[in-house]
């Protein structure tokens, strides 16, 4: 396991599912420190799982849906993101660092970059 | 041979060729079809295969079910360019036809032969699919017909679809001239047309423009009656482009057909209700099915804010009162299991069935 520590994903299984689901069919691994929580979609994320997730002690968590346009639901990647945004000013509010939270917005065909993303996340 | 009934019934709003063609489709797979009217919808509610509908027939309302909603009220003209000024020299493109089509030939209509078109695509400078397909049948028959000459004036003329792409090419090789132009100005007298571009003046007898189609005006009214949505450029918004069905809408059972929702020429708008009907067709036949990930209310917990209903982007959470408690109802067939919902609810009174989840991740006690 890397230094980095626990990361926690709360991925849209529309996008970034399919994302991941293309990495895993090229070969690649998941890093081990990476905890993957599937989503039907961006829109289900609640503040409330973003402060469980550092509870439970993730080191950082990445929320990943749909680019704006593109979500099944609509608008699932802008609540995401709001929420995000939303709990990391709390964050900020007690003293810990915002960067522990965030958002990307991911396409199907974005394996390359999520691999990308959860090496440096 | 006999196609077995299927003992459904589909409301197809609009009175266009693609409702026409879309009703058709559906009569020829078993569905029974209730043409309407967009004006004659009064009210809407339900959830698919149970919808119902409050409609005016012969001037007495009533309330009609229905198992699913096709809306195919196609487009509205604007009827040209109205920055020029009215000559018998600038004409808008059905002018010119209804003078093609003209049966006898009248003395009225021999001046508009062997004449020289600047036939202008795009008035508003971008590819209208249905216009521009219409124009490109009018030169096509001012060559053929009258033995025109025809130059077609374009800014972009995307042809990305086959009517475009066959007729341009066709077109070229028969004597049409394409000019690309920026930005052009028009002048008319009483001799003829000059067209003024980069490149320099253009001199014709007629200038004829595309009439520009934009949203039809009952879509903003129909789109908040069906909650259903509306794209920024106003036409109807198919649910999401990686579907593969063609033209469902947010709403489970509601479905968009033609021009109310895409742009493209007659051909590709009742090639589409063709399509469209196969959906419909698809979801009803075996019966609507609940997704394997929904969404439900814990009706104690519930508080009754609304925020559900507000945020559902499907239409499938309403408030329900039964014997014991008034809570927010979330309808199986109706909710897509997106978790809008359930992200939203201040109190975590909503779940989503058939969705694992980590132990850290539990819904914690709220105070109320």
């Amino acid at each position: 396991m890397s230094e980095k520590g626990r990361l926690v994903v709360l991925g849209c299984e529309r996008s970034a599912g399919e994302a991941r689901r293309e990495l895993e069919a090229q070969g690649h691994q998941l890093p081990a420190e990476v905890e993957w929580v599937s989503l039907p979609c961006g829109g289900a994320v609640d503040v409330l799982h973003l402060l469980q997730a550092l509870e439970s002690g993730a080191e950082r968590v990445l929320v990943l849906a749909c680019y704006t346009g593109a979500c099944q639901s609509l608008e699932g990647e802008r609540w995401a993101e709001k929420r995000v945004q939303a709990a990391r000013g709390w964050l900020r509010e007690i003293g810990l660092p915002e960067e522990r939270l965030a958002f990307r917005a991911i396409a199907p065909n974005m394996a390359a970059d999520l691999a990308a993303w959860l090496e440096e996340a | 041979m006999m196609t077995q009934p299927t003992g459904r019934t589909v409301l197809v709003l609009g009175a266009t060729p693609e409702a026409q063609r879309a009703a058709q489709a559906l009569q020829g797979l078993g569905y029974g079809v209730i043409p309407l009217q967009p004006d004659d919808l009064l009210g809407f509610e339900g959830q698919v295969g149970g919808f119902r509908a409050q409609v005016r027939a012969e001037g007495q309302p009533q309330s009609l079910a229905a198992d699913a909603v096709m809306v195919a009220i196609g487009n509205d003209r604007s009827g040209g360019a109205t920055d020029l000024p009215r000559s018998p020299r600038a004409l808008t493109a059905s002018q010119l036809r209804r003078q093609l089509e003209a049966r006898p030939i009248t003395g009225a209509a021999l001046p508009y032969r062997q004449a020289r078109y600047l036939l202008l695509l795009e008035p508003d400078g971008q590819t209208q699919k249905e216009p521009a397909v219409e124009m490109l049948y009018l030169a096509r028959d001012l060559r053929a017909r009258w033995r025109c000459e025809v130059t077609v004036l374009y800014h972009e003329l995307l042809v990305d679809t086959m009517p475009l792409e066959r007729l341009t090419r066709e077109l070229r090789q028969g004597g049409v001239v394409f000019t690309r132009t920026g930005a052009l100005s028009v002048a008319l007298d009483d001799q003829g047309v000059t067209v003024t571009v980069a490149e320099g003046p253009l001199r014709g007898d007629y200038v004829v423009m595309a009439e520009a189609v934009r949203p039809h005006a009952d879509a903003p009214a129909l789109a908040a009656l069906l909650q259903v949505r509306l794209g920024v450029d106003g036409y109807f918004q198919d649910v999401n482009i990686r579907q593969v069905r063609a033209g469902p809408s947010n709403r489970k059972g509601v479905y968009f057909a033609g021009r109310c929702h895409l742009d493209g020429d007659l051909a590709t708008a009742l090639a589409d209700a063709e399509q469209v009907a196969a959906s419909v067709d698809a979801l009803l036949r075996a019966g609507p099915q609940p997704e394997p990930t929904r969404a439900e209310v814990d009706r104690s917990r519930c508080i009754r804010c609304l925020t559900c209903v507000r945020t559902c982007p499907h239409a499938a959470v309403e408030i329900v009162a039964d014997e014991t408690s008034t809570a927010a109802q979330v309808f199986a067939l109706a909710c897509w299991g997106c978790g809008a919902c359930a992200g939203n609810c201040p109190v975590q009174a909503i779940t989503l069935l058939g969705q694992s989840a980590p132990a850290w991740m539990q819904t914690a006690e709220v105070s109320r």
